[in-house]
């Protein structure tokens, strides 16, 4: 019988933009029917060019589907031009679905592995990072159970997050104030690295053989350290 | 935006998976007797442990700022515990370096 795998990538900019193609490619050649919804609410610009690859300055999630539906037609791509928020997130991610999270904001994180703690089968694998290093953590629950701990469990910062929700920094904005975050020089082989081992988790969770938490990396020091080591 | 540094050591539910393997008993019981006489180092995907013992702090951040790539303000983290520079380390430690908050895609300073 074939099975459908539903996946949901949340954020292409520098990690998810790199993370969409290796998966599309992977699962092509899988048996199983696939479904990829990618969420952004946010727009590629120029000053993007120097990490993100994207051909026209629209919509991210709108862009990523038009460059890759023809690449990979087994592949039902479909886009949400949106932030996640309270009022989106539930119908967003659901049952059985995968979830890669590439998103810079810890409000979103939460609110993500909060949703996720809700439901009784789902795999979150979620991937940052500063600028040479960065770090992956797969939280996966199986038949109503944690098999590994959540975002928040993990990292308190995350549960109490000091950030805003892109979608409400958007609202705040349009209501005329100045933006809160700005953004911090990143480095494209960080994000390369991190999606790349976001792509590797991903198959470990396949194989069910993820004995870890997280994954921390380091580009400068050319290290990857697995956490905890004994599980 | 990275996603935390620090670990949630305490107070956290331990869950157990179904692909756990059993340990060979003789080499961990090895590790854990040298380990207990040296300070375990920590900086993100960084990990060793070292002889440090009435070592201070701010000298092991120095020398092991390239070869860790510890930044500058990072934080030191004695167990979990934030201490400063001037503090002495001793055998069976875990010094732990985490990054603040807010720092996103900052190169070190």
């Amino acid at each position: 019988m074939e099975k459908i795998r539903k996946i949901k990538v949340i954020g292409v900019g520098g990690i998810g933009c790199y993370l969409i193609e290796p998966l599309s490619r992977y699962l092509s050649y899988t048996e199983d029917l696939c479904e990829i919804t990618i969420i952004d609410g946010d727009s590629y610009e120029e000053v993007n060019r120097e990490r993100q690859r994207f051909s026209n300055c629209k919509n991210k999630a709108e862009e990523t589907v038009s460059r890759y539906k023809d690449e990979f037609p087994k592949i039902h791509f479909r886009s949400k031009k949106e932030y996640l928020k309270d009022d989106n997130v539930i119908s967003s991610i659901r049952e059985n679905d995968i979830v890669f999270m590439c998103v810079d904001n810890h409000a979103t994180r939460k609110l993500v592995s909060d949703r996720c703690g809700e439901l009784d089968n789902v795999t979150l694998i979620s991937g940052g990072n500063d600028y040479t290093d960065g770090n992956i953590i797969c939280y996966i629950r199986k038949d109503g159970q944690d098999l590994t701990k959540s975002l928040t469990d993990l990292h308190p910062k995350i549960s109490q997050p000091q950030d805003k929700n892109p979608g409400e920094l958007r609202e705040i904005e349009n209501a005329g104030c100045e933006r809160e975050a700005q953004q911090q020089p990143q480095l494209l082989f960080t994000n390369l690295s991190i999606a790349s081992m976001m792509l590797n988790c991903y198959r470990k969770c396949e194989q069910e053989k993820v004995n870890f938490h997280q994954v921390y990396i380091d580009i400068e020091t050319l290290r990857a350290r697995p956490s905890p080591e004994t599980f | 935006m990275s996603q935390e540094r620090m670990e949630n050591t305490s107070g956290s539910k331990n869950r157990g998976i179904a692909t756990y393997q059993s340990p060979n008993i003789d080499v961990t019981l090895s590790r854990a007797t040298n380990a207990m006489k040296k300070v375990r180092v920590v900086h993100g995907a960084n990990q060793d442990y070292f002889d440090l013992e009435g070592r201070t702090v701010g000298s092991v951040r120095k020398n092991l700022r390239e070869v860790f790539n510890i930044p500058g303000d990072a934080e030191a983290l004695i167990s979990g515990k934030s201490v400063g520079d001037d503090f002495i380390l001793e055998g069976g430690q875990n010094l732990e370096f985490v990054k603040e908050a807010g720092t996103k895609g900052k190169p070190r300073p």
